[in-house]
């Protein structure tokens, strides 16, 4: 009986480990006002063209709205917003790469998507300590390829950082004297 | 025991585990219930008492298949307990009661291993306490009791046979023969299929079980013969051919009539029973294989020709007695006494078992699979919109079209309904857990509360059932621990000593209530403002604050007011947790106190991936949903109807009502493309008793829209409850008009 069970957990540690490896290392990058950035490919179930947004209220400025994806719907945070950049209307380029983190789907929108990077990680050198504005706090690493840096975003802060000071504080301050 | 393999084991300790849950659910409020009678009367209900012991006794049957031997001993002990209690040979009490309760944790606990492991092995140690403990209680009965050498007897006093026990045990046999034939018939037409032997041999086992139990030798003796016959056939050791089926099902027929004699006359006597032991007896010693004929002579071993004789002739009673053996119907003798079902046959087939406990004909359903149709029809209703509302056909003769869209509308929401309903399940589940926590609670706290539970029939979504547990664990506990006082203090107050909790569920307006109350102390507004200052959640000392707004302080982050820190609440984790998990739900939660008479949480959770009417209205480029069972009507104002106030509240005058106007735009921060409210169009919204106007550019139209909720990651989002998909595929914002109201009743103070 226990070695059934051993083995049936050997199997599905191996078949997790296998899909550890096709996707370990795996960046998808894209483009965000000419700089290019990368998110571990282990998040994003895909990739879909622009599409109508409805807008919701009381969201901060970078949550574009919602999104019906085949019945779901899914936030929108506007990644460019989200770093203070400067915004741009969209065009036939304009992506939304769709994460998916703890069960939670949200879109992030970008200039435009260019491809599946492979970066070990011993070319992953640590983000830069200068404290310079506050957008740093959502990187990752910065991934060398050849001569060129990426820099690698991390999801889980990308979509969470700080963010919660700001959906907490709403309805309440209507309740409270 | 158990010889399948691995991935059958798999299976069936799911099963298993699911079936134990389910009957550990069952037996807890049993118990309880079991006791509160003893306490009040010093009488025990037999029949309680005998379901109990069948809740057990079923786990342990099953248990031992499956050879988890420790769940096994322990329910062999909690039986064997039961079993002095039924026999009259003690009176259970609050000990007991206590042990029993301990031993469903226990196994509830070993349950979750057994999940995941497959074995109880691990729990054989820790459950020497509980071991121990039965023990205890039974040594301690056996030796005071006053026929000490009656528990030697097999069987027990005949005055102690009542005729309620009588019918139980009859009702529970041919339940059990039931399915032994139906195991035996699909066993014949596919006999090498050994796990319907399995299954019969269970079923048969468990009848032998119960005869022991009754002190009826005869039928445990047959049934002994019989199982031993088709354990060597599940074994494989025996091939099953329809002879060695004919034997066994002429003595399951011996065993009912055997059952039913005693069921009438109290005598026991199976007709031809030694000639049917012989038989079965020579068939389960034969060397297995296929040569069965060699041996076995076709006279002697024809099954018509034997038992036959023995027990066609009816006995002395004018009981219908067993069709021909051959002829395999169920026939239930006619008793005078043995309640519905008389005589009701049933097919070879097999038909539907009556069973005491609630099993009803149901299969499971991977909840996947149902959320994935959940999903697809409300894509249907969507793409049925799209179709039946394309721009493509306006202005187009379409009688026959309409009429067929007409039917397909008819049959989407039939669909739709149908789909939904399959998710809801009934909160009673739930709301007998909480049975069982109060009355851990108040002996805990030598509180006495009675508990009452209204509506437990209220279904709802099955993932507000997972979800609505521990908010409802949080208010119950702090009904019984903050709320009820103690009973001196109670009926020094001139109230009764023992609280009262209420806990009621309805529904109301496409939501689901869920009411917790109690008769105890009430909020205590000082303490609760002096927390809040302390935490520095009021500014002032809030003299000013409404008795709700006050209220409202409890749902924040570490509050607590218990003066001490008792074991079970206090440490203000409590209410706020409540607060978000009922609002992950879409749901609100409302306090309403009365210092001295009680409290009342009232916890509203919608029924999640519902499908309402809506009117889809306009603002600027957005589109909102609004329910329409709240839209009252909809009117174009004119200037004389507009009235402003002083505090900058608009108020539009309707027949004598003075209603105050929300602007959408101004609420959502659209540009519009009105702002003069002659120009756009107001809609007069209502919740309950509370009215006000919603100013829009214009009304799209009325249509069925799926509610989807908002994505947990943008959290609650100010008067909306969810989202819809329009007929288009865009999203469009539903309003949460009780929200919306309330909001600006406080805006107005």
């Amino acid at each position: 009986m226990m070695n059934t069970r051993e083995r049936l957990d050997a199997e599905i540690l191996e078949d997790s480990l296998e899909d550890e490896d096709t996707q370990e290392d795996k960046f998808l990058t894209f483009i965000l006002n000419k700089e290019e950035y990368g998110i571990e490919i282990r998040y994003v179930t895909e990739i879909i063209g622009i599409q109508n947004i409805t807008g919701v209220p009381d969201m901060p400025p970078y949550i574009k709205g919602v999104i019906n994806l085949r019945g779901k719907v899914i936030p929108v945070m506007d990644v460019r917003l989200r770093f203070g950049a400067p915004e741009r209307p969209y065009d036939d380029r304009t992506c939304i790469v769709v994460i998916n983190i703890d069960y939670q789907s949200v879109g992030l929108i970008v200039d435009r998507v260019s491809e599946v990077l492979d970066i070990p990680k011993n070319e992953i050198e640590p983000p830069p300590k200068v404290k310079k504005g506050n957008e740093n706090r959502y990187i990752q690493g910065m991934g060398k390829v050849g001569e060129k840096v990426k820099i690698l975003l991390d999801a889980h802060k990308l979509l969470y950082e700080q963010s919660k000071l700001f959906f907490e504080g709403d309805a309440k301050e209507d309740s409270m004297p | 025991m158990f010889n399948g393999d691995m991935e059958e084991r798999m299976e069936y300790i799911k099963y298993f585990v699911n079936d134990s849950r389910e009957l550990l659910d069952d037996a807890e409020p049993q118990i309880i219930a079991m006791e509160e009678k003893a306490l009040s009367s010093g009488e025990v209900d037999r029949e309680v008492l005998n379901t109990i012991f069948r809740l057990f006794h079923s786990l342990k049957g099953s248990a031992s298949f499956l050879d988890l031997q420790t769940v096994t001993r322990i329910t062999h002990e909690a039986e064997t307990l039961l079993d002095l209690f039924r026999k009259g040979q003690a009176v259970i009490n609050g000990k007991h009661v206590n042990l029993l309760i301990r031993t469903s944790d226990f196994i509830r606990k070993i349950l979750n291993t057994v999940e995941t492991q497959l074995s109880d092995e691990e729990y054989a140690e820790g459950a020497g306490e509980i071991l121990e403990d039965y023990q205890k209680s039974i040594d301690l009965i056996t030796k005071t009791s006053a026929s000490p050498n009656g528990l030697e007897q097999a069987g027990f006093d005949e005055h102690i046979i009542t005729a309620e026990m009588n019918r139980r045990f009859f009702e529970e046999a041919s339940e059990h023969l039931d399915k032994t034939e139906k195991m035996l018939l699909v066993l014949e037409k596919s006999p090498e299929n050994l796990e319907y032997a399995d299954q019969a041999f269970r079923s048969l086992h468990s009848f032998k079980g119960n005869a022991g139990f009754f002190g009826y030798r005869e039928l445990e003796v047959l049934s002994h013969h019989a199982e031993t016959l088709l354990d060597r056939i599940r074994e494989g050791e025996k091939a099953c051919d329809s002879k060695a089926v004919s034997f066994l099902l002429i003595a399951v027929d011996a065993l009912r009539e055997g059952a039913a004699r005693v069921e009438s006359s109290g005598k026991l006597e199976v007709p031809g029973m030694n000639e049917i032991i012989a038989h079965l007896d020579r068939l389960a010693a034969e060397p297995g294989g296929n040569n069965g004929e060699k041996v076995c002579g076709a006279d002697e071993c024809n099954p018509e020709h034997v038992p036959n004789g023995g027990y066609e002739k009816p006995a002395e009673n004018e009981n219908e007695v067993a069709a021909p053996a051959t002829q395999i119907l169920r026939q239930v003798p006619k008793t005078g006494n043995s309640g519905g079902g008389n005589g009701e046959g049933t097919g070879p087939s097999g038909g539907r078992n009556k069973q005491p406990l609630p099993a009803q004909q149901v299969i499971r359903v991977d909840l996947e699979k149902l959320d994935r149709l959940l999903d697809l029809v409300g894509e249907l209703v969507i793409a049925e919109a799209m179709v039946a509302n394309n721009q493509d056909l306006k202005g187009m003769e379409l009688g026959g079209f309409e009429k067929a869209v007409l039917q397909l509308d008819k049959i989407t929401r039939d669909i739709q309904e149908v789909a939904m309903s399959m998710r809801m399940v009934p909160l009673a589940g739930t709301f007998r857990k909480m049975v069982r926590l109060v009355r851990d609670l108040t002996q805990k706290e030598s509180k006495k509360v009675n508990l009452e539970i209204i509506g437990e029939d209220t279904e709802v979504d099955k993932t507000v059932i997972e979800q609505i547990s521990d908010p409802l664990v949080h208010l119950i506990r702090n009904a019984v621990d903050h709320g009820i006082e103690s009973p001196g203090e109670r009926s020094s107050l001139g109230k009764p000593e023992t609280g009262k909790v209420t806990i009621t569920a309805k529904h109301a307006a496409g939501d689901v209530w869920i009411i917790v109350e109690d008769d105890g102390k009430g909020l205590d507004r000082e303490k609760i403002l002096r927390k809040g200052m302390e935490h520095g959640l009021i500014r002032s000392d809030g003299w000013d604050l409404k008795d709700e707004e006050v209220w409202e302080l409890i749902f924040e982050p570490g509050f607590s007011t218990a003066g001490k820190i008792t074991s079970i609440s206090g440490r203000g984790v409590g209410m706020d947790v409540v607060k978000r998990n009922i609002e992950k739900l879409g749901g609100k939660v409302n306090v309403r106190s009365k210092t001295g008479a009680g409290t009342m949480f009232a916890v509203r959770i919608p029924l999640t991936l519902a499908i309402i009417e809506g009117m889809v209205v306009k603002v600027g480029n957005c589109r909102y949903t609004i329910p329409i069972g709240s839209i009252k009507e909809s009117i174009q104002p004119v200037a004389d109807q507009i009235t402003m106030t002083p505090g900058d509240l608009e108020v539009v005058r309707i027949r004598g009502e003075m209603l105050p106007v929300v602007r959408l735009h101004e609420l959502y921060k659209v540009p519009p493309k009105f702002t003069d409210l002659t120009e756009g169009i107001l809609i007069v919204v209502e919740n309950n008793e509370k009215k006000g106007c919603l100013f829009v550019d214009e009304l799209l139209g009325q249509q069925q829209v799926v509610i989807k909720g908002l994505s947990g990651y943008l959290g609650r989002v100010r008067s909306i409850s969810g989202c819809a998909i329009l007929g288009d595929g865009d999203v469009s914002m539903i309003l949460d008009i009780a929200d919306l109201l309330s909001s600006i009743e406080v805006g107005r103070q």
